[in-house]
């Protein structure tokens, strides 16, 4: 369980906290879709789980030994003077993971988010939902327990947000955490989708 | 032993990533080496005005010879110093830093691996000053001098790797500017002996110049040109090295955990 007891987040020369004595848990097997307004503390609630924040009290506890995969919503975050393929090498390295697992991935997946097409290319040469599927890729490419998502199906075509809907409901089955900001409504009505809402410093359940 | 063959991995999967960016610029990759005949010619010509017999002058060394080390070793330090926190700085920008933060590999562990590319490009830079100072001068070549400049070499770039580190953590601190990389560069030349021995410096001034990672390296470049090795000089250096080495390589872990600390905490990482 991934657990927040009375966790309180404020940023640097800012006023307010954003998040205050927030207490919620988190539990696998379901998807936690975060919604809420604009600079509610959606993408800040996924950064303090993945520890790219700290909280300034309180705490969070994650299960030991989990690996993170994590979506972005930032567009840059690769290297723009490498390949796709290059790039998903080099941070499944980091990640010791291998390249036959990355290209089984690539292959397994390359008909619905169409990775022939741009995995040859520099990275700055692509169009922003080729550099949404490239962090698809790098996360999803991943043996990992912990999926934050940021803004997934942002740039998406179709036949892409179909196959990232698919990728997301077989993560649930396989037991992983799925944290998911989107304000999209792709996992409306599921019975393993939980809908909260960030609003006011708290989370409200939906 | 799954520690130093994980470590090896990470030196040669960083190593790659930078060459495949800096191939990329293929114009700039082939001149980057087009400098070196430039500086030494300008240097040759400089070295007819300075007297080879002043007191300060090494025994058994001529202008030239000194001075061509001095720059070759300064280039070294220089340049690797420079290209981490250009590296540090570019990852910033683009947010790729998050990335590599969620990854298994430590932070501590991915910034000390962004030296090695710079550290084979210096080296193979530094082989050419040496080369040509070898066909200038006519010196003969033994193998007694690389088990000099071996050990040497690798306590500097330890030390470098450690200074590296220092500098990204102000990176990460102050974001533009990166006065630390700056002022390194600044000392250097100007009290590293590069272009002068540190003998001609005031006393408090030389007492600093033994803390720069380039005054050892240059003055292994230039025992190895004298008439007479002197070991005693070489031990007294790779001593020296691996205190420097010691104290840049702890400085640069206890200030970049407490650069990472902070960053993370004031969710400014990637803030530029």
């Amino acid at each position: 369980m991934i657990r927040f007891t009375n966790v309180s987040k404020r940023f640097k020369n800012q006023p307010n906290n954003i998040f205050e004595n927030l207490s919620f848990n988190f539990e696998p097997k379901l998807v936690y879709v975060l919604r809420g307004a604009n600079g509610s503390g959606k993408t800040t609630l996924i950064k303090l789980i993945s520890s790219l924040l700290k909280v300034n009290s309180g705490s969070i506890e994650v299960p030991e030994k989990c690996k993170i995969s994590y979506v972005s919503s930032n567009e840059r975050s690769f290297f723009g003077r490498m390949t796709g393929h290059q790039n998903l090498e080099f941070f499944s390295k980091l990640d010791n993971g291998s390249n036959k697992k990355l290209d089984e991935f690539i292959a397994e997946y390359n008909e619905a988010f169409r990775f022939n097409e741009f995995l040859n290319k520099k990275f700055i040469h692509m169009s922003s939902g080729q550099k949404k599927k490239m962090a698809i890729a790098r996360a999803f490419s991943k043996k990992s327990n912990i999926l934050l998502l940021d803004e997934p199906f942002n740039f998406l075509d179709e036949s892409s947000r179909q196959a990232l809907n698919m990728l997301i409901k077989n993560s649930v089955k396989s037991g992983k955490y799925v944290i998911l900001a989107t304000n999209n409504h792709e996992f409306h009505s599921h019975d393993f989708v939980r809908n909260i809402v960030i609003r006011r410093k708290k989370i409200e359940n939906n | 032993m799954k520690t130093i063959r994980r470590t090896l991995e990470l030196w040669a999967v960083v190593l790659r990533k930078q060459f495949q960016i800096e191939f990329s610029y293929k114009t700039a990759f082939f001149l980057q080496n087009l400098s070196i005949p430039l500086t030494i010619v300008s240097w040759f010509f400089l070295s007819k005005l300075i007297d080879n017999n002043s007191p300060f002058m090494p025994d058994g060394l001529d202008y030239f010879t000194f001075v061509v080390a001095g720059v070759a070793a300064l280039d070294l330090c220089v340049s690797v110093i420079n290209y981490v926190a250009g590296r540090i700085r570019e990852e910033q920008i683009s947010g790729v830093l998050e990335e590599i933060k969620i990854t298994q590999t430590s932070f501590i562990m991915y910034f000390s691996t962004l030296s090695a590319y710079p550290t084979v490009l210096s080296l193979i830079r530094l082989s050419i000053y040496m080369v040509i100072i070898f066909f200038m001068n006519q010196f003969q070549f033994n193998f007694e001098i690389l088990m000099v400049v071996i050990p040497i070499l690798a306590l500097t770039i330890l030390s470098l790797a450690g200074f590296s580190m220092v500098s990204a953590s102000f990176i990460l601190l102050i974001k533009k500017g990166d006065y630390v990389t700056k002022g390194y560069i600044m000392m250097s030349s100007l009290i590293g002996g590069i272009a002068y021995p540190i003998a001609v410096l005031p006393d408090f001034v030389q007492f600093f110049s033994n803390f720069l990672p380039v005054t050892q390296l240059a003055d292994t470049l230039r025992n190895v040109f004298a008439e007479n090795l002197s070991y005693e000089l070489i031990i007294y250096d790779i001593y020296q090295q691996i205190i420097l080495a010691l104290i840049y390589m702890v400085l640069g872990v206890i200030i970049l955990k407490y650069a990472l600390n902070k960053t993370l905490a004031e969710g400014s990482l990637t803030d530029f």
